[in-house]
C-alpha cells in the first residue's frame, strides 16, 4: 500500500474531530510505515490492543511498521504532542539519502532551481553505468548546438574520471587549471581571497562557419595534486559555499551561455548527486540497453522523477550505444517502454484527453558506429545526424525557455486581443476568402486539367475552391505557378450567380422523364449559361441559327440577373427536343475550336449539387449521373478545351452508382487537410494579428506560411498554443491535438471549425483576465483549459451541422446524448433502433457521414465514436467500453 | 539517572531515562544543524527545526543520516521503542505510575538503556 493510500485509509477510519485528531505517515527507505495517530478510537485500548487494531486494519504484519505513536487526544496533550513536520531535509533534495526521502513521501516543497527558466539552462548527462556514451553525446550535442549558433559550455564533473580534457589537447587556448582547482579555492579559501578567476579555467573548441561557440572547462590534468585535491573535495562544503551558484554567476557574467552541459559522475556518487540535484535544471539520462542498467536506472529516475516539473524541468531518457540492427532497436524500445511504464503514474496513463498513443511515444536512439568508438578525437565532423535528436531536445526546451521571456516581457492580454481568427465560411460572400483561403497539398491535384470531380465531406473547402477560381481567379492563377494561364473559368451551377434550385431541378425532373434526358437537360444549362455569361463566339449562319432563335428570347446582357422560369423552361426545351440537343452537341465542338485556336480553354465549376438537388428524392441520382454521363459525352466528343470541375460531397459521389463511373477513375480528388495544410492554416490566421505576426518574424520566422515545414509551422505556432498539451517530452502535440480533434472518423478534417475552436478559445482564455488569482501560463497564449472549451464549442457547432445535412438521422442524433464513445455492437443496434429502416445500413450510413469508426471486428467492443461529435453530441467520454 | 538507578528507584529511573535519551537526542539535533533555539533554521538543511518534544522518533528523523540509521538497524530501533514506551506506557506517564516494575523486567529496560545512549553518542561523533 503506498503511503497516500495508508493515509487516506486512516483519516477515514480515525478522524472525526480533526480540530484535535490527526494522523501523520511517513516512510522510511526501508520500506517501514512509521506512525504517528492521535483519536478518540484508542480510547479505552491498551498500547498492543491498538497495534492489533492497526494491523488489521491496514491488513500489515507486526514487522512492516516501524514507529507506531498510538494516543488519545487527552495523552497527546499531556504529552504536548503534536504533527511534527519533516524536517531533516532541505526544501529540495541535494543528496541521495535526501532524495529516497523525497521520493518515499512525494515531499518536495521547494520551487524550481531556474524558476524562470532563464539563460543560461543546465542540463546533465548522467548515466548509471559508465562506457555508455555519455561523454561522447555531451561533446556531440555541445558542438551541434554551437552550430547552430548557441554558445555552449561543456564542464567536466565526473572529478573522479574526468575525460572533457582531452577535447582541447589540440586547441590554442588550454586553460592552465581546471574545475577541482577552482572549485578547491572557492571551498577552502578564506572569503574573497581567490587567486583563480572563471576565465583561467575554459578553453574553446573552434568551430567553423557558424556565429556559435563551444567553450569547455575541464576537471584538470590528472597529477598527483589533482588526485589529492579530488580526495580532499567535499560537497558538503561546496553546499555551504553555496559554490555551485557561485560558479554559475562567474561563469554567465563571463560568457553568457546559452547552455550548460554537465558530464556528470555514474552511479550513486556525492559527485552524481551534486551534478544532478544541485546543477541540473534539465536531466537526460542515458542507457544501454541491458538489464544491468536497466535495473541501476529504473530507481534512480523513479526518485529523480518525483522532482520532475518542481526542482526539475525535465528528465528524458537516451538510449545509447544501441546495435545498429532491428534486434538492437526492438531491445532499445522494449527496455525503453519498460522503464517509461515504469516511472508513469496510474493515473498520467489514464488521462483519457491527452492520452498518447503508442506510436506517438519514440525513444531517443543513438546507435553504436565504430567510427564513433574508434575515432581518436572528438567531435567527429559529420556524425551530427547521429546525435542531432538530443540537440534538437534541448533546442526545443530553449525554444520554450525564450518564448517564457517573451510572454512574461509583454502583456499578454493585449496579444491575445490582437488575434483575429476568421471562420473560413467559403458560402458566405461577407468573408473576404482572398485572405483566409489556405493552399493545401490538393490545390495542384485540383488545378490539374484532367481532374473532374472533387468530392469531400461538407465543410472540407469545395466551396472555398469554387469561388477562388471565380471571384478570385488572379490570386488562383498566382498560386497555380502558371497552370491557370488562358483559362477562363465560368461557374456552371453553384452559388457565384443566380441559380436554378430545388423546385427547378423537380420542375424538370417531372417533365424530363418521357422525351428527355438529364445528359441534355446539363447540356442545355451549360449553354444559357454562356449566353448569360456573354461568352459565346457568334453564330454562324444557318447551323446554329435555332439555337440563337430559342436563346434571344433570354436578356444576355447581365451575367448577374436573376434565374427565371424563362431560363428554366428553355433548359427544358434544350433537354428534350432531340433536334435541338444534336445542335447544341454541334456548338459545343464549334465553341471548343474557337478556344482552341486562340490557344484558351474553358473551365466549367458545378457547385451546391448536394443543396440544389433535393437529397433523397427519387431523381437525385439520375439528375446528378446525368452530369457526369454529359460530361462524359464532351470527352467522347474530343473536347479538350472545355473542362468541368464538379464539387460533390463524398457520401453522394460514394453512393452515385452510373455506367461507366470508372471513367473518372484517376480523375477525382478527395479534399483531406492533411496535418500541415491544416498547421499552415492556423498559422495564416493567428498571423492576421500585427503582434502576433511580429514576434513570430522576431523569434520563429517563416519565410513562406504555404511551404514552410511542419517543423518551422509548430515552432511559430507555439506562441498560440504551446509545443506540448504538459510540459514533458511525451505528452502530446497541441497541434496534433487540435488536428485529430477536428478529424471525423473517416479521416475528414473540417478547417472551417478552426477558426471556430480559436475564436472560443479567444474568448475563454480572455475571461481569466479577470481571475488574477488564476496563474497564466508562461509559454503559450491560449491555455489547454481554452483550447479544450474551444474544442466543445467546435464540436458542438459540427454536430449542430450534421443534423442539418441529416435530417433523416436526427432520432439517433437525439439518442447520442450520454451514449458511450466506444460500444459493442449489440449497444449500438439498441441506439440504432427499428424506426429508420435496415439496422446495418443506418450503422454504414454513420460511419460514411464520419461518426462512426469500426475498429476491430474481432473486438468485443469494436464500434467508436469520433471525437470530434463526443462532446458536440454530449456522449459520455470514458475509457470504460458498453 | 545514574542516581536513582543507584538507589534502586525504578519507576524515577525509567521516567528520567526516557528525559535522558531525548536530551541526548535533542543536543545531537542542535549540534547537527547548529541551532540558535528550536524553530530557528538549520545552518545544513536551510529548513526550520521544531522541537520534537518527547517523541523519540520524531527526533531521530530531525537528521536524515540518524533516521537512516536507526530505520536500517532493528535492534536500534527496538531499543529506541523499549526506552520510549517501556512495557506500554511512555516515558512520560511512567511518573504517574505507582507500582515498581519486576527486576527482571527493569534489567531488561535498563540493558536497553544502556545500549541505546552508548549508540547513541558513538553516532553523534560521525553525522
Amino acid at each position: 500500500m503506498k503511503s497516500s493510500e495508508i493515509r487516506k485509509t486512516l483519516i477515514s477510519e480515525f478522524i472525526n474531530l480533526p480540530e484535535i485528531e490527526w494522523v501523520e505517515v511517513n516512510l522510511s527507505s526501508s520500506n517501514l510505515i512509521n506512525m504517528t495517530i492521535v483519536s478518540h478510537k484508542f480510547k479505552e485500548l491498551g498500547f498492543e490492543k491498538r497495534e492489533d487494531y492497526l494491523e488489521e486494519l491496514l491488513h500489515m504484519r507486526e514487522e512492516e511498521f516501524g514507529f507506531l505513536y498510538l494516543y488519545t487526544p487527552e495523552e497527546a496533550e499531556l504529552m504536548e504532542i503534536k504533527p511534527h513536520a519533516e524536517t531533516s531535509s532541505a526544501s529540495s533534495p541535494q543528496t541521495w539519502l535526501e532524495l529516497t526521502q523525497f521520493a518515499l513521501n512525494n515531499s518536495v516543497q521547494g520551487k524550481k532551481k531556474n524558476e524562470n527558466n532563464e539563460f543560461p539552462r543546465t542540463v546533465t548527462f548522467y548515466s548509471f553505468k559508465g562506457g555508455v556514451g555519455r561523454t561522447t553525446a555531451l561533446v556531440h550535442t555541445g558542438w551541434i548546438l554551437a552550430m547552430r549558433g548557441y554558445k555552449v559550455l561543456l564542464v567536466d564533473l565526473d572529478l573522479e574520471a574526468p575525460s572533457l580534457h582531452l577535447l582541447l589537447n589540440n586547441q590554442g587556448d588550454k586553460p592552465l587549471k581546471g574545475l577541482v582547482e577552482f572549485l578547491y579555492e572557492r571551498c577552502y579559501a578564506l572569503d574573497n581571497a581567490y587567486q583563480l578567476h572563471i576565465s583561467d579555467i575554459f578553453g574553446e573548441v573552434q568551430i567553423e562557419n557558424s556565429s556559435g561557440r563551444l567553450f569547455v572547462i575541464p576537471a584538470g590534468d590528472i597529477d598527483l595534486n589533482y588526485i589529492a585535491k579530488v580526495d580532499d573535495l567535499r560537497v558538503s562544503a561546496l553546499k555551504n559555499r553555496d559554490i555551485w551558484e557561485t560558479f554559475k554567476g562567474e561563469v554567465t557574467k563571463q560568457l553568457q551561455p546559452d547552455f550548460i552541459l554537465v558530464d556528470s559522475r555514474t552511479g550513486i556518487n556525492e559527485w552524481g548527486a551534486f551534478s544532478l540535484l544541485q546543477a541540473a535544471d534539465d536531466i537526460l539520462a542515458f542507457m544501454y540497453p541491458n538489464e544491468e542498467n536497466y535495473q541501476g536506472l529504473e530507481t534512480i529516475l523513479g526518485a529523480l522523477k518525483t522532482l520532475e516539473h518542481s526542482w526539475i524541468n525535465s528528465l528524458n531518457i537516451v538510449m545509447s550505444k544501441v546495435p545498429n540492427n532491428k534486434q538492437g532497436k526492438d531491445k532499445a524500445k522494449e527496455l525503453w517502454k519498460k522503464l517509461n511504464d515504469a516511472l508513469t503514474e496510474p493515473n498520467e496513463q489514464n488521462d483519457e484527453d491527452d492520452l498518447e498513443s503508442d506510436e506517438d511515444q519514440e525513444p531517443i536512439i543513438i546507435h553504436y558506429t565504430q567510427d564513433i568508438a574508434l575515432a581518436e578525437k572528438y567531435p567527429i565532423i559529420g556524425f551530427e545526424s547521429v546525435f542531432a535528436p538530443i540537440a534538437n531536445l534541448i533546442d526545443e526546451e530553449a525554444e520554450q525557455t525564450k518564448l517564457r521571456a517573451v510572454l512574461s516581457g509583454r502583456d499578454r492580454w493585449e496579444i491575445i486581443e490582437s488575434l483575429q481568427f476568421e471562420v473560413v465560411d467559403a458560402s458566405d460572400t461577407k468573408n473576404d476568402l482572398s485572405k483566409v483561403f489556405q493552399r493545401t497539398s490538393d490545390f495542384d491535384k485540383f488545378i490539374d486539367e484532367t481532374t473532374v470531380v472533387i468530392h469531400g465531406q461538407k465543410g472540407t473547402g469545395k466551396t472555398a475552391l469554387y469561388w477562388m477560381l471565380l471571384k478570385h481567379f488572379d490570386q488562383s492563377r498566382k498560386m497555380s505557378r502558371g497552370r491557370l494561364d488562358n483559362i477562363q473559368s465560368i461557374s456552371a451551377h453553384g452559388s457565384f450567380r443566380s441559380r436554378p434550385g430545388k423546385e427547378e431541378f423537380r420542375y424538370w425532373a417531372n417533365t424530363i422523364s418521357e422525351n428527355g434526358s438529364w445528359e441534355a437537360v446539363w447540356r442545355g444549362y451549360l449553354l444559357i449559361r454562356l449566353f448569360m455569361e456573354k461568352n459565346l463566339p457568334g453564330f454562324r449562319n444557318k447551323e446554329f441559327q435555332e439555337i440563337a432563335k430559342e436563346l434571344k428570347g433570354i436578356s444576355k446582357n447581365k451575367p448577374e440577373q436573376p434565374w427565371k422560369s424563362q431560363h428554366t423552361e428553355l433548359v427544358l426545351k434544350f433537354g428534350t427536343d432531340a433536334s435541338l440537343t444534336l445542335k447544341i452537341k454541334d456548338y459545343l465542338t464549334y465553341l471548343n475550336d474557337n478556344q482552341k485556336k486562340d490557344g484558351k480553354a474553358l473551365w466549367f465549376f458545378y457547385d451546391d449539387l448536394d443543396e440544389d438537388i433535393e437529397e433523397g428524392s427519387l431523381y437525385q441520382l439520375d439528375a446528378l449521373s446525368g452530369l457526369y454521363y454529359f460530361i462524359r459525352s464532351c470527352d467522347t466528343q474530343s473536347l479538350p478545351n472545355l473542362r468541368f470541375k464538379t464539387f460533390i460531397r463524398e457520401d453522394i459521389w460514394n453512393r452515385l452508382n452510373f455506367t461507366n463511373k470508372s471513367h473518372f477513375k484517376g480523375r477525382d480528388v478527395l479534399l483531406q487537410w492533411t496535418r500541415i495544410d491544416f498547421l499552415r492554416l492556423a498559422l495564416r490566421q493567428a498571423l492576421y494579428s500585427p503582434v502576433y505576426s511580429s514576434l513570430v518574424s522576431r523569434y520563429f520566422p517563416v519565410q513562406d506560411t504555404d511551404n514552410a515545414s511542419e517543423e518551422i509551422l509548430l515552432d511559430s505556432l507555439q506562441i498560440l498554443w504551446g509545443i506540448r498539451r504538459e510540459n514533458n517530452n511525451h505528452a502530446k502535440y497541441v497541434a496534433r491535438w487540435v488536428y485529430e480533434r477536428l478529424t471525423d472518423a473517416t479521416g475528414t478534417t473540417f478547417p472551417r471549425l478552426l477558426g471556430l475552436l480559436l475564436n472560443a478559445a479567444k474568448d475563454h482564455e480572455l475571461q481569466y483576465r479577470e481571475q488574477p488569482h488564476v496563474p497564466a501560463p508562461s509559454d503559450r497564449l491560449l491555455r489547454n483549459q481554452s483550447l479544450n472549451f474551444g474544442l466543445i464549442s467546435a464540436s458542438k457547432h459540427r454536430a449542430q451541422e450534421l443534423r442539418q445535412e441529416y435530417p433523416e438521422l436526427l432520432p439517433v442524433f437525439d439518442r447520442l446524448l450520454d451514449f458511450p464513445e466506444i460500444c459493442s455492437k449489440v449497444k449500438l443496434e439498441e441506439l440504432v433502433g427499428n424506426s429508420l429502416g435496415s439496422k446495418d445500413e443506418v450503422i454504414t450510413k454513420l460511419q460514411s457521414i464520419g461518426l462512426l469508426q469500426e475498429l476491430n471486428k474481432g473486438n468485443e467492443f469494436p464500434y467508436r465514436f469520433a471525437d470530434l461529435y463526443a462532446h458536440g453530441f454530449e456522449m459520455r467520454r470514458t475509457r470504460r467500453k458498453y | 539517572m545514574a542516581v536513582l538507578h543507584n538507589q534502586g528507584r525504578k519507576i524515577g529511573a525509567i521516567h528520567f531515562g526516557g528525559i535522558a535519551i531525548e536530551c541526548l537526542l535533542k543536543n545531537m539535533i542542535v549540534q547537527y544543524h547548529a541551532l540558535s533555539s528550536w524553530d530557528s533554521h538549520s545552518k545544513q538543511t536551510g529548513q526550520p527545526i521544531t522541537n520534537p518534544k518527547h517523541i523519540l522518533f520524531y527526533a531521530v528523523r530531525s537528521i536524515s543520516t540518524l533516521q537512516l540509521r536507526v530505520t536500517s538497524n532493528p535492534e536500534v530501533r527496538q531499543l529506541i521503542k523499549d526506552v520510549q514506551q517501556p512495557f506500554g506506557d511512555h516515558y512520560i506517564e511512567w511518573r504517574y505510575v505507582g507500582t515498581e516494575p519486576n527486576t527482571e523486567k527493569y534489567d531488561e529496560w535498563y540493558q536497553s538503556y544502556n545500549k541505546l545512549r552508548k549508540w547513541l553518542i558513538e553516532q553523534s561523533k560521525n553525522l
